[in-house]
């Protein structure tokens, strides 16, 4: 059952750097490695597994007359994340079950799932 | 995909729910990107205020007629929902910091609403003409001045910019448009576009950047 996870993402710096970029669609170095209290190394080690998958893309970009690294989801890492986000959920009723009362209804470990970008407004 | 599958590595799919919803602090772009549409959404209620009182004043010949003193109220309406609609759609998917400006919206409405009563109020019994909508504009950017400055709104840094700049923008424009000696509608026409653009591209810049 495990293995329906793709392993890339399911990984614990790897599952918050995607998240965090799913949402935002791109942050800079600065901000994803302090918010999500990374080191440099760490930080560097996660993204450059993710973007061998094509997950995510790098780029610097000139801010403030000085350049900095942003990191963006790529289309990729979105539709593996949407995609991770599904079976994740479907892993979460399988082991919940359904309630005896009503067999149809949402599996609670899944509700706070969301399946849309949330960052796309 | 030669990572080590999930079950040696111990990480559980409730760790992994936790560690998604622990991630409220990343939702800062989601807050800018709304803050930024609706900075552009009442740039362009603006331009329908100023426009809608000039068509009006333009075919009644400058003389308003006392509904027309309402005009700005399905303008605002029509704003504040879609405000309103706009931090309740990002506050469905997104955790604290999205709900603060959820509950504030009303502020916002309220603010807005208020001056703009007051404005039009007062615009009617002050001497009229060619100063009313310069009047306005001067009055509208001095408002985001104020409202940049004392950020009661508690906008975001980069709104805060927006709301300050753009108001600043509007105050000086009025003060040249005063000097101008050209018609009503000319005036009007150039106090819409001076009192919406600002707003308008500084919320599009915000959105972009968030």
């Amino acid at each position: 059952m495990e293995g329906e996870l793709n392993p890339v993402i399911h990984q614990p710096t790897r599952l918050k750097i995607m998240g965090a970029l799913y949402r935002n669609r791109r942050l800079n170095y600065k901000t994803l490695r302090d918010g999500l209290g990374l080191t440099d190394g760490n930080l560097a080690s996660h993204v450059a597994r993710l973007e061998q998958e094509g997950y995510v893309a790098s780029g610097r970009v000139l801010v403030n007359l000085s350049f900095e690294v942003v990191y963006r989801i790529t289309p990729e890492g979105d539709a593996a994340f949407r995609d991770y986000l599904q079976a994740l959920r479907g892993m979460l009723a399988e082991l919940e079950g359904p309630p005896p009362d009503d067999p149809s209804s949402t599996p609670r470990g899944g509700d706070n799932l969301s399946g849309t970008p949330r960052g796309s407004t | 995909m030669t990572e080590t599958p999930s079950s040696e590595t111990g990480y559980s799919y409730q760790q992994a729910v936790k560690d998604l919803d622990a991630l409220s602090s990343f939702e800062a772009g989601l807050r800018q990107r709304t803050e930024g549409i609706c900075w552009a959404l009442w740039g362009l209620t603006t331009v329908g205020i100023f426009l809608t009182y000039g068509f009006v004043g333009h075919a009644w010949g400058g003389s308003l007629p006392w509904w027309a003193t309402q005009l700005w109220v399905p303008w605002i309406a029509a704003a504040s929902l879609l405000t309103a609609a706009l931090w309740r759609s990002a506050a469905l998917s997104a955790p604290q910091p999205i709900r603060e400006g959820e509950d504030r919206w009303w502020m916002h409405v309220l603010v807005w609403a208020g001056f703009t009563a007051l404005l039009t109020t007062a615009a009617f019994y002050l001497p009229g003409g060619i100063r009313v909508p310069v009047r306005a504009l001067f009055i509208l950017g001095s408002l985001g001045v104020f409202l940049g400055l004392t950020n009661i709104l508690r906008y975001t840094p980069v709104g805060r910019k927006v709301a300050l700049w753009g108001g600043a923008t509007m105050a000086a424009s009025a003060a040249t448009f005063a000097l101008l000696d050209v018609g009503y509608p000319i005036v009007t026409a150039l106090c819409a576009l001076a009192g919406g653009l600002p707003w308008f591209v500084g919320g599009l810049l915000e959105t972009v950047k968030g």
